[in-house]
């Protein structure tokens, strides 16, 4: 993927762009927020990083340009304004997802991964498929080989969200902010709670386990890479 | 200092203009009263000299005009010291009878006045009021009656009016002293209290001598704000000195266990495990300060600054949600019971972190077998949130304190948690202007929140 990271903080800067680049990606960085929009403007990108506060022109007025402009890449915000009406903010001016410094890079990660295979708008799915499972977003129904599985309905959420990014790593707040819309992070372990229950119902009656545990990340929904 | 210096006048103009109010009130009042009595006097006077030319008519009218110079002559050898003079004279101007020298024969009503009396002792004027009538064609009469008596209730009503009026003024110049005196000493007490304050002393209070003037409801309303900046200050001492340990000590942890890892040659998977340790030391430390930024971004914020209607209803059973499954894991039981349709205007977000914090609160801080409750009502058209459980409770004293940042009970002392999560729901609940109040729940901790 080619992402342009616009941040003015130098040594943030180079620690997103060289995790990305480890991660096979091309990365383009830009200091200014005139740097950026011109960049973001003139390249065909597939992805934005952009800093909220940048010298010359900031974040949230580049992305406002740019939707401006009908120019519909996905859009992360990366900010140490972290507070409920930041996100906000950003959001509105046409952001995709929000993530504050500091940040662990696996987290990063995993929202790029998110942002860059996000579905194009009017694209309606309703059956979606993992393997063998399978979940039917109008009937609210989940089978696997076949097998009938009932789910609580905030478990129908959570399969939901690790089906649409399957192959992705989703992490624990991607899983709090869009499950079960917390834009905090709880003490407790909610989320490992209920990702237990799921695999449960999901994975404990079948041989191939589709839940995996992403270490020192979070979890990813697909077929093991070395099955036995 | 510059109060010190009114102090000596102001309290000199209070009584000025308090005189100068009762002396006008008095002066006029009083002028009202001498007007009406000397009218009052005069009237009187008139009427006894009309009553005396009835006489003198009748008597001529019944027994002659003879019989009149008599009685008139009678009345002017017998009675030469009468305040009633009488006077008869003819057509020529002739005085037929009198003690009193010839006048114009004018009808109706005159003043005269007479030299004094030989035997006056003040030798005044004496001055008669006078009613002239002509009888027949050639008598005429004139009545007299000395005024003296009316100017003598007239100079005794001046000259007790005038004393009132000297009394009044000065009682109320020393009223006016008085007050403003009294007064000012205890504006002087507010800003003597005020001096003590910036000099330091926190716990000085404005004395307050009587509740139910305003003054005495202005000493009280700062002595409260006074306590509330006490318990503020108080607060951010307990605070500095909370971040200063509660930072510390995992800092301390933190350096120590990198030191450990540097001592002697590791493995690779060694090291990868010191580090996750550190990142994941780092990240609970980052987590502290982000709760107490959250905080104080929350108290910076404008009350109602971009609040929507929410659904508290939606919020609890979100959150009942959630949180069930992680209480049966934990060996406790979540039960909610939750009215639908609940909303007010506030931050959907914000409420919602604040019922995680209670709930996990509740989760952190009982033993196993403890049922935890969210209750939603809305008695009285005001929603009320209820979260209880029935584990150990906070004693009575130290209900209050754990509102404070970084304050922990010390039976919790060792629990995770940063000591900010009551903190954070105390913030929440000011902005949307609700209340809250820890109960006991006997057993156990109800915390009650009502909103407005």
């Amino acid at each position: 993927m080619k992402i342009l990271v616009i941040e003015d903080d130098a040594e943030t800067a180079a620690y997103v762009a060289n995790g990305l680049k480890e991660h096979g990606h091309t990365v383009d960085l830009a200091a200014t927020g005139r740097d950026g929009l011109f960049l973001a403007a003139g390249e065909p990108y597939d992805l934005l990083i952009v800093d909220r506060m940048l010298p010359e022109l900031d974040g949230v007025s580049i992305v406002k340009t740019l939707r401006g402009g009908e120019v519909s890449i996905p859009i992360l915000f990366l900010t140490a304004l972290g507070g409920v009406d930041d996100r906000v903010t950003g959001l509105n001016a046409g952001g995709d997802d929000y993530l504050v410094k500091p940040f662990a890079f696996s987290e990063l990660l995993a929202r790029v991964n998110a942002l860059a295979r996000r579905p194009p708008m009017g694209n309606v799915e309703t059956v979606l498929h993992v393997a063998d499972l399978e979940l039917d977003l109008i009937k609210r129904t989940v089978t696997r080989s076949g097998q009938t599985i009932d789910l609580q309905p905030r478990e129908f959420r959570l399969l939901e969200y690790l089906m649409r990014h399957a192959g992705e790593v989703v992490t624990r707040t991607m899983l709090l902010e869009h499950v079960w819309d917390f834009h905090f992070d709880p003490h407790t372990n909610v989320v490992e709670t209920h990702v237990s229950r799921l695999r449960a119902k999901v994975d404990k009656p079948f041989e191939v386990p589709l839940i995996q545990t992403v270490r020192g990340a979070g979890y990813s929904l697909q077929e093991p890479r070395d099955p036995r | 200092m510059r109060l010190v210096e009114t102090a000596r006048s102001a309290p000199v103009r209070y009584a000025l203009v308090f005189a100068a109010l009762a002396a006008l009130i008095t002066g006029f009042l009083l002028g009202l009263i001498y007007g009406r009595i000397t009218t009052l006097l005069e009237r009187h006077l008139e009427e006894a000299i009309e009553a005396q030319l009835a006489v003198l008519r009748d008597d001529l009218a019944q027994d002659g005009r003879e019989s009149l110079i008599g009685l008139v002559r009678k009345h002017a050898d017998r009675h030469a010291a009468s305040r009633v003079h009488l006077l008869l004279q003819d057509e020529s101007g002739r005085v037929l009878a009198s003690d009193l020298p010839a006048v114009d024969a004018t009808a109706g009503w005159q003043d005269i006045e007479l030299p004094p009396r030989p035997d006056s002792e003040n030798g005044r004027k004496r001055k008669l009021r006078a009613l002239g009538a002509r009888l027949d064609e050639d008598l005429f009469v004139l009545v007299t009656h000395d005024t003296s008596d009316t100017e003598q209730t007239q100079a005794l009503l001046i000259r007790s009016f005038a004393l009132a009026l000297l009394v009044i003024t000065a009682l109320a110049l020393i009223g006016g002293f008085v007050i403003g005196t009294v007064l000012l000493r205890r504006v002087e007490d507010v800003n003597r209290t005020a001096r003590a304050i910036m000099d330091g002393d926190l716990s000085r209070r404005i004395p307050v001598v009587q509740r139910a003037d305003e003054l005495g409801g202005i000493a009280e309303s700062l002595n409260r704000m006074l306590a509330r900046i006490e318990d503020l200050m108080d607060n951010l001492r307990h605070v500095t000195s909370n971040i200063a340990h509660d930072l510390r000590s995992p800092l301390g942890r933190h350096r120590q266990r990198l030191e450990t890892a540097r001592l002697k040659p590791r493995s690779p998977g060694e090291y990868e495990t010191a580090i996750d340790t550190a990142i994941a030391d780092t990240d609970a430390i980052l987590k502290t300060f982000d709760a107490m930024l959250r905080i104080a971004q929350i108290e910076a914020r404008s009350p109602r600054d971009r609040f929507v209607t929410v659904s508290l209803s939606d919020i609890c059973e979100n959150v009942a949600d959630a949180f069930a499954a992680v209480a049966e894991d934990d060996g406790k039981r979540l039960v909610a019971s939750i009215e639908p349709d609940v909303a007010l205007d506030g931050d959907r977000e914000l409420l919602m972190q604040l019922l995680v914090n209670l709930v996990e609160n509740a989760l952190r801080h009982t033993p196993r077998g403890t049922t935890i409750s969210i209750r939603l009502e809305r008695p009285g058209g005001r929603p009320r949130l209820t979260v209880d459980d029935d584990g150990p409770g906070i004693p009575a004293d130290e209900r209050d304190r754990v509102f404070r940042r970084f304050y922990r009970l010390d039976a919790s002392r060792t629990t995770p948690g940063s000591g900010l999560g009551l903190s954070f729901v105390s913030a929440v609940v000011k902005l949307h202007d609700a209340t809250i109040s820890l109960e006991d729940n006997l057993p156990g901790l109800r915390v009650v929140i009502v909103f407005g």
